[in-house]
């Protein structure tokens, strides 16, 4: 009788206590790369927690170049933030570990028809693993200083790169020894890059077949080098050894560079005495359509962790339903990275339409492509970054090609390329 | 006389200008924490600032977490110096002053350990901590760095110039082994242990990596962990990132100067020759 | 001391190396041999810890044959490791040795010569890429003022490396003439004292008591100077150059490891180093039992 009694009330105890368990808070823990992100993020997170008051958050910022270490090793030990900044660049690491956004919770319908890129950049296998935010791309930053002095107006604003050639020497300033002081046009530090945008202009593209190996030599490729070897050798207009292209734009001493929109933070931060705008790249041909006439890529959102609890889950996904219909978040986001917005309904937002740089990008999207991933190395070390040191370092165009071909083969074949969206470039139409 | 004079004002010229160009990367660290934003970058470099903000101090002590993160990098730091002191001497003073089998097989061993790449350890030994319930405790963090076998060796080598009469002597005073080596061997490597002390206490505050690898929550930062979000992912803030290193480097000059005073010349040794 | 007694003495002496010696092994057994094993065994598999490892018996070690990856940036390390041992060894011990001779100001000189290697290699870093600038860097301006052409310093593939070593070694220096200042501490100033009045002058001083009472120093810097010299990554990092030219052996490591996420070749790779570091250590070993000279 006793015992059974006693059994009684602990069964009681029990289901009583899991009734509570189950309206109990759940912390929700989310990791980020960038301070001022996930100062914005805080506060929205702060108005959410008053709104349901069952959810608390806890937020750690690790800094970029270890995030990635963090991640894996989270992983591998069992430790991973229920919610994760994300980058596209790691996505054959890391796709397998992302949970997909519930299609419940989420008008993947919807998705496709108001997010640029939607299918290309954001559907594995149907469904989606991190949030679309915003599209960075590259363009001509200039000195407004320097271009009013030469005596250039906004109509001289070059259209084709013969034009721009002679904007660049016309900017190009020499001291008495004969040495460049004032660089008209400055490619270094990021002239791979730069090259592959005239490479998709002259009909190239980044991948062979499959994304197995990289296809940089041909006419196009050696073309396109071909000009920005004149820009340097014939014209003038920089030289190896010369400052890197933020450094020269921000001390005042390159008349224009070539970069992705992030450059916009840093000459705003870096070098506040700076007056600077942007233009959209030249082509050969003066003409947008159809493109692509360079590369873009997104800036995603987080994703939520497959390894992390169940009930977590669910919360983070209505956490990040909640967030991302809140506007203001989306357009202030985008406003911290220097991207355009993925939306397209938020395109008119004035934040936008009144930020000249954001704008700019938001012109040259729809005539840009993304590839899909290109691993880090192949971007940078043993590749398009070995491209701009072969060259300087004297390489003939074609020989210049070859060999950063062969290294970037190199990496693919240590570590392949899982997302490949190259082909699914919509051209504009005339 | 002439050619003695001339000689030591060749060496104070050379020491001198040896001394400025090593001074200069501090003096521009410091001096680019609190320059004006639109200075810090400047080519060429401003090496005299008029112009002065403290903001960035006030930034970084703001945003971070900084009292937190100080007090567990300082706490961690000087409780593993005092272990790797203590422990690397004593290892060292019995493999340099004792006999005994396999004493350079072992000793080999244990350097061989630091001939393998952390790189390929690390994840391997936070898993290891993981299974005995270690991480995200700063535990995890001072037990592996208890015993350090360059500080053994280090050690060893300081134990060399120490001779075995004197160890002996001891004995026969009827001292017991440790008494040995806390009362009158260590005293005698007191150059050595300053220098020590600042490597290890150097190596600890400004460890990042495995302390981000076995941490689990901001709250348990160390400094470095918080300094390194500075360095974005395309541009790097460098007054910022500078203000950061300068706040760093005072506990260590701190160390340093401590340290001092044990650097100067033993006359034990002496006195007891005589 | 009577037989009893001495037996006593030997156990205690016997005891207290025990107590010190099994916690010692026991602690490295467990913090660094265990990993080691593991790393051993991730090193026949494909690993990335993000997916189950896949076993490939000797795969990843086959892949170190004729990997010009590989042996570029061995040699870009073992480069650096040699020059920094002996000419970085060599230019500390000759500021340690002034340093020492000075009478008053060697705390400020000490502190002075050390401040850079407790100053952020970030900092120092960004010193000596612009003094390195080719075109507005400080070196340059100043080979200017003699007629010397410009030099590339970093930004060229021939001179990238020996900047970059030089740099590394006169920021680093600090470091080894703080343990120079401490072994030449340990040198009783009687025997300097007794030569004196010998009639030795300063070099004869130096040559025949301060550099043979060096020699544990010497024989710790040249072992741990490898050893470290072969693992080097930020000091040619933070200065890199172009075209792999300051590409080390561990950055190389790292990039497999973290970016490929392929931490079997890493483990590999690392293996293969160990054993060349042990290789090298036991020929210095040998070395210098050889040359062993009683004081």
């Amino acid at each position: 009788m006793r015992t059974r009694f006693v059994a009684l009330t602990l069964a009681l105890v029990l289901v009583l206590g899991m009734a509570f368990t189950a309206s109990a808070k759940v912390t929700l823990r989310h990791w980020d790369w960038h301070q001022p992100r996930m100062n914005l993020k805080l506060k929205y997170m702060e108005e959410y927690e008053k709104l349901n008051p069952d959810v608390t958050f806890e937020t750690q910022v690790i800094g970029w170049e270890d995030y990635w270490t963090r991640l894996m090793s989270g992983v591998a030990g069992g430790d991973v933030p229920d919610i994760a900044q994300f980058h596209n660049s790691q996505t054959q690491a890391f796709l397998n570990h992302l949970e997909a956004y519930p299609a419940d919770l989420f008008d993947y319908d919807r998705y496709k028809e108001e997010i640029i890129n939607f299918e290309a950049a954001y559907l594995f296998d149907g469904t989606f693993h991190f949030y679309p935010v915003g599209i960075m791309t590259g363009l001509i930053f200039y000195n407004t200083d320097l271009w009013e002095a030469a005596g250039l107006t906004e109509a001289d604003i070059p259209t084709t790169w013969d034009e721009f050639a002679v904007i660049a020497k016309r900017l190009t300033q020499y001291d008495d020894n004969g040495d460049i002081q004032i660089a008209g046009f400055v490619p270094n530090g990021i002239l791979g890059v730069f090259w592959l945008d005239l490479h998709y202009q002259l009909g190239g593209k980044l991948y062979g077949e499959d994304a197995k190996t990289v296809d940089w030599y041909n006419d196009a490729g050696i073309q396109a080098l071909e000009y920005i070897e004149k820009l340097i050798y014939e014209d003038r207009v920089t030289e190896m050894g010369f400052l890197s292209f933020s450094e020269a734009m921000g001390t005042g001493h390159a008349g224009m560079v070539y970069s992705w929109s992030w450059l916009g933070g840093e000459l705003n931060n870096n070098y506040p005495d700076l007056n600077w705008a942007v233009f959209r790249l030249p082509t050969f041909d003066g003409k947008l359509a159809p493109g692509p006439i360079a590369r873009n890529n997104h800036e995603t959102g987080m994703s939520v962790m497959k390894a992390a609890r169940p009930e977590n889950k669910r919360a983070a996904f209505e956490f990040l339903k909640w967030l991302y219909e809140e506007t203001d978040y989306l357009v202030e986001v985008n406003l911290i990275l220097g991207t355009a917005p993925s939306n397209v309904n938020l395109l008119d937002d004035p934040r936008i339409t009144s930020d000249p740089l954001i704008s700019a990008i938001a012109e040259q999207v729809p005539y840009t492509n993304i590839p899909g991933e290109i691993p880090f190395e192949v971007e940078n070390d043993y590749g398009l970054g070995m491209l701009e040191d072969l060259i300087f370092f004297g390489y003939p165009a074609a020989e210049a090609l070859r060999t950063a071909e062969a290294e970037a083969n190199g990496v693919l074949a240590e570590r392949p390329v899982k997302w490949y969206v190259e082909d699914l470039y919509t051209p504009v139409a005339e | 006389m002439w050619k003695r004079r001339a000689l030591g004002l060749i060496k104070w010229i050379i020491l001198l200008v040896g001394g400025l160009t090593m001074v200069f990367p501090f003096y521009w660290m410091i001096t680019t924490s609190i320059k004006i934003p639109s200075e810090v970058m400047k080519i060429p470099p401003v090496i005299f600032p008029t112009q002065f903000t403290f903001e960035r101090y006030w930034r970084v002590i703001n945003e971070l977490r900084f009292g937190r993160y100080f007090f567990n990098s300082l706490y961690i730091a000087v409780t593993v110096t005092l272990a790797v002191l203590f422990t690397s001497a004593i290892v060292g003073y019995v493999f340099e002053k004792f006999q005994f089998r396999f004493r350079n097989a072992i000793f080999l061993g244990l350097l061989s350990t630091m001939m393998v790449p952390g790189a390929v350890t690390m994840i391997p030994l936070y898993l290891l901590l993981g299974k005995v319930g270690l991480v995200n405790t700063h535990w995890a963090i001072i037990l592996p760095s208890l015993g350090n076998v360059f500080g053994i060796f280090l050690m060893r080598q300081a134990m060399q110039s120490i001779p075995n009469e004197f160890i002996e002597a001891g004995r026969i005073d009827g001292a017991s082994e440790f008494m040995i080596f806390w009362g009158l061997i260590l005293p005698q490597a007191k150059a050595t242990l300053s220098a020590l002390a600042i490597f290890t206490f150097m190596g600890q505050w400004n460890s990042f990596l495995w302390p981000l690898i076995v941490l689990s929550s901001q709250e348990q930062y160390t400094l470095p962990l918080g300094l390194r979000t500075f360095q974005g992912q395309y541009w790097t803030d460098m007054g910022l990132v500078m203000t950061g290193a300068t706040i760093s480097v005072v506990p260590i000059i701190i160390v340093f100067l401590f340290m001092q005073k044990t650097f100067v010349r033993g006359i034990t040794l002496t006195g007891l020759k005589g | 001391m009577s037989p009893v007694e001495r037996i006593k003495a030997i156990d205690a002496k016997k005891r207290f190396v025990m107590a010190v010696l099994i916690p010692t092994i026991l602690f490295f057994l467990f913090f660094n041999v265990i990993p080691i094993f593991y790393a051993f065994y991730i090193s026949f598999h494909e690993m990335d810890f993000l997916n189950p490892p896949k076993f490939v018996a000797l795969d990843n070690y086959k892949a170190l044959i004729g990997d010009t990856h590989l042996t570029s940036s061995l040699l870009v390390t073992a480069k650096f490791a040699v020059t920094t041992v002996f000419i970085g060894g060599a230019f500390a011990l000759f500021f340690a040795l002034l340093i020492n001779s000075v009478k008053r100001g060697q705390a400020i000189l000490r502190t002075v010569y050390f401040l850079p290697v407790m100053t952020s290699l970030v900092a120092v870093g960004v010193i000596w890429g612009w003094l390195y600038q080719p075109r507005f860097g400080l070196l340059n301006e100043v080979l200017k003022l003699f007629g010397i052409p410009r030099q590339m310093w970093l930004s060229s593939p021939t001179t990238a490396l020996p900047s970059a070593i030089a740099a590394s070694i006169w920021q680093g220096m600090g470091y080894t003439i703080v343990i120079f200042l401490a072994g030449l501490n340990a040198i009783p100033e009687s025997y300097y004292e007794a030569a004196q009045v010998d009639g030795a002058n300063t070099l004869q001083k130096t040559w025949y008591i301060t550099l043979p009472l060096l020699r544990p120093t010497f024989v710790y810097l040249l072992i741990t100077g490898f050893i470290t010299g072969f693992q080097v990554f930020d000091q040619l990092y933070v200065m890199k150059g172009p075209l792999n030219s300051t590409r080390g052996f561990i950055e190389l490591l790292y990039t497999r490891a973290f970016s490929y996420y392929q931490m079997g070749r890493a483990s590999a790779m690392a293996f293969l180093l160990f054993a060349i570091i042990v290789t090298l250590t036991l020929i210095q070993f040998k070395i210098v039992s050889r040359n062993q000279v009683e004081h």
